[in-house]
């Protein structure tokens, strides 16, 4: 009886640890967030949580430091996607070829990625430590004046962005490598014959088939550089002065520096639609852009 | 064939079931055990080790008393039967882990290291630690009137008590006695300006080395700044209402600002304790200001190059004389959730018990017991010319570091922009006049609650 029963609904039955996993880990976390940015709330055993309504929301835009963070947001990620996917492509390319220690390249290429990101950004404070850093010393050795790094405001974010692209590089370039390896070898042997040159057909042949590798390289690491919080945690905190506050660290501040979880909430909220939208136009795009060669 | 399947597939689901299960369920009767034995423990007190087989959570920060008591851990837990898990934490995350576990109900936590001027009224306010008197009445002889009057005050909100005093701290000058010698200066700076002065000759950016290394980063910064603004007769607060933008505080920031953009390391102003520490030790800055309690890394050869060539002054004074901070910078506290309240006092009493301090202060602590302090035994490992300057700082000391109030984690981060500001150069004035604004409206936020 009991056996009929199981056997009729395995379906349901195998499907409900996913399901129930999703439900705690990822719809609980965003729906208490969402109940959350309509209170005020610090954490407090004592003084009960107050339902404000809106207040966080229309708030956080009078706040001098909720628009630039999102404008920093998306700079950071615009300029460090765009060097990862150019740099991580052309690397990838660039391998994409028999020669000698090809395997020891690969695997040193590999190596910032797996390294953890809050190790990454203590490693980094060293290195860009103005007076006894590395990275001066190679300034200095190539006849430039040195700079101070994470401790201008001026420099400290493009430092980070350096920082991001040493260390997601090589994921654009493995994603791009194995797309490579998965290309049929027809359209180069009919490129050959016709006598297309080596440029020719990169341009015409490699990177067309390689469009839709890249668009998802392009996607993982977008929502991803979106996101970045530890090696910014770990190097500056958001500082000097506010130069360096992106979303992410705003809403921590917001949270568990200042204990206004509504506001941090509705910082995150906000974050959240915007990531979604974009990540939805930029599918959209991919699909219209696709095409069956 | 399919009857096979099945049965596969129902063993599978049955054994993912079952360990699910087991797995919920372990952890409750073990809780509840622990519990029972502590009770249990508690009724018969007449056994010699009331609190056998007790496990308490402490979670506390890095310094030199902590490596002492953890070093002590054994014979307290000899003593009592109590084993004591430590976690070690750096300041702010030592903050949010309090917090997040005592709004998550703070059964987690029993005994708890606290800053009490950043975080005993949020933590009262927020009901997350246990007020102490009861159990300080039923302990004679842990003597609480022997602690200075100045660190109970600041651990007790409408006269009760949430902590015990750990460890006091004052704002000081190191300095390196060798620099100071290449540059001909053969006296220490009395006065803000010959602070200036001595930070300007010692400043040698060719070599790396920096006239004076203090906070620069926004936060941090606020509490070494206060003993400028003081000595230059501004203050956080005056009168309840927010005071950051008076002709006195905009003297001081920019005395405080010019001096590190000028004499100060490159890259100050994205600079904590630690890293001004690093500098200091590896000889690239000639003076730092910061805590007396962090003397013993600059003393240590294993981390310092200079040694033996560590100096001390009291902090300079300014037009409204010399005002270095003498706050209590740590105490401990019972978290309100705690399940094991009896066997975390019985920590607290033995640590911070008359035998224990004499032993951290051996180890380089700063006490905050009388009775350690005038004994002559317990200070000996102290360097006596600090002890001098700790002597001189103590009568001018100032009991606060950074506005008192609930939200001083915000108030410190709107106060530092305009300390961060200075250091960059930018227009002082303005900056103040708009962070006074930030922080009154702060200040309003908490009265009306």
């Amino acid at each position: 009886m009991i056996l009929k029963w199981v056997d009729k609904n395995l379906k349901y039955i195998f499907t409900l640890p996913t399901i129930i996993f999703v439900l705690a880990m990822i719809l609980f976390p965003l729906g208490y967030t969402l109940v959350l940015s309509f209170f005020e709330w610090g954490m407090s055993n004592s003084v009960p949580m107050k339902f404000i309504g809106l207040e966080n929301y229309t708030s956080l835009f009078t706040d001098d430091r909720f628009l630039p963070a999102v404008g920093r947001t998306f700079y950071f990620s615009a300029v460090a996607l765009f060097f990862e996917v150019l740099l991580g492509v052309s690397i990838a390319l660039f391998l994409n070829r028999e020669m000698a220690g090809k395997n020891i390249v690969k695997t040193a290429f590999l190596l910032p990625m797996v390294a953890t990101p809050v190790a990454v950004g203590l490693v980094w404070t060293l290195i860009y430590e103005p007076t006894i850093g590395i990275a001066n010393v190679i300034v200095k050795a190539v006849g430039l004046k040195p700079l101070v790094w994470l401790g201008s405001p001026d420099t400290a974010l493009a430092s980070l962005m350096l920082v991001d692209i040493w260390q997601w590089t090589p994921m654009v370039m493995l994603v791009v490598l194995a797309g490579i390896s998965s290309l049929s070898t027809e359209p180069f042997e009919s490129a050959m014959v016709d006598g297309a040159t080596k440029w020719q057909t990169l341009w015409k042949v490699t990177l067309p088939l390689l469009r839709p590798t890249i668009f998802t390289a392009i996607l993982l690491r977008l929502i991803d550089v979106l996101k970045t919080f530890d090696i910014i945690y770990a190097t500056t905190q958001g500082g000097p002065g506010f130069a360096t506050e992106t979303m992410n660290i705003l809403s921590f501040r917001h949270a568990f520096e200042y204990f206004q979880f509504g506001k941090a909430s509705a910082t995150l909220v906000i974050f959240f639609v915007i990531v979604l939208s974009i990540a939805a136009i930029f599918i959209k795009v991919k699909n219209k852009v696709e095409v069956d060669y | 064939m399919r009857s096979t399947k099945r049965l596969i597939c129902m063993l599978l689901l049955f054994t993912m079931l079952v360990s699910l299960f087991t797995a919920c369920g372990s952890e409750k009767p073990a809780a509840d055990s622990t519990t029972a034995n502590s009770s249990a423990a508690a009724n018969s007190s007449s056994t010699a080790k009331p609190f056998d087989d007790t496990k308490i959570n402490f979670i506390g920060f890095g310094a030199m008393w902590t490596n002492e008591i953890v070093a002590n851990l054994d014979k307290f837990k000899e003593e009592t039967g109590i084993t004591v898990n430590f976690q070690q934490l750096a300041n702010d995350q030592l903050s949010n882990k309090i917090a997040v576990s005592s709004a998550a109900g703070g059964s987690d936590l029993d005994v708890i290291a606290f800053r009490p001027l950043q975080e005993t009224l949020l933590f009262t306010n927020n009901g997350w630690v246990e007020p102490l008197d009861e159990y300080i009445s039923k302990s004679p002889d842990f003597d609480i009137n022997d602690f200075f009057e100045s660190g109970k005050d600041i651990c007790a909100i409408d006269g009760k008590m949430y902590g015990i005093p750990l460890m006091t701290e004052r704002e000081i000058v190191y300095y390196n006695k060798e620099l100071f010698a290449q540059a001909g200066i053969t006296s220490v700076p009395k006065t803000m300006d010959e602070l200036m002065e001595a930070a300007k000759k010692l400043n040698n950016p060719e070599k790396g080395i920096a006239g004076i290394a203090i906070r620069g980063k926004g936060s941090d910064a606020v509490t070494q700044f206060s003993g400028f603004l003081r000595a230059f007769g501004g203050d956080f607060i005056v009168d309840g209402k927010a005071a950051i933008n008076t002709p006195e505080a905009i003297k001081a920031f920019q005395f405080y600002g010019d001096l590190l953009k000028n004499y100060g390391p490159a890259g100050v102003a994205n600079m904590g304790w630690t890293e001004t520490q690093s500098l200091f030790t590896q000889g690239k800055a000639a003076m730092r200001i910061d805590a007396d309690s962090q003397y013993g890394f600059a003393l240590d050869p294993k981390s310092s190059l200079i040694s033996d060539k560590v100096g001390y002054f009291v902090l300079p004074e300014g037009p409204a004389g010399a005002k270095p901070f003498n706050i209590v910078a740590w105490a401990l506290g019972i978290s309100s959730g705690s399940k094991n309240k009896d066997a975390s006092w019985e920590f607290i009493k033995w640590s911070l018990g008359k035998e224990m301090d004499v032993k951290t202060a051996l180890a380089g602590n700063p006490s905050t017991r009388n009775s350690t302090w005038t004994n002559k035994e317990a200070n000996k490992n102290f360097p006596a010319d600090l002890v001098e300057v700790i002597n001189q700082t103590n009568p001018i000391g100032v009991g606060t570091d950074r506005p008192f109030m609930i939200n001083v984690g915000e108030a410190r981060t709107v106060i530092g922009n305009v300390i961060t500001g200075a250091i960059l150069g930018k227009d002082v004035t303005a900056m103040a006049n708009k962070a006074n604004e930030d922080f009154q409206k702060l200040l309003d936020k908490e009265a009306k609650k």
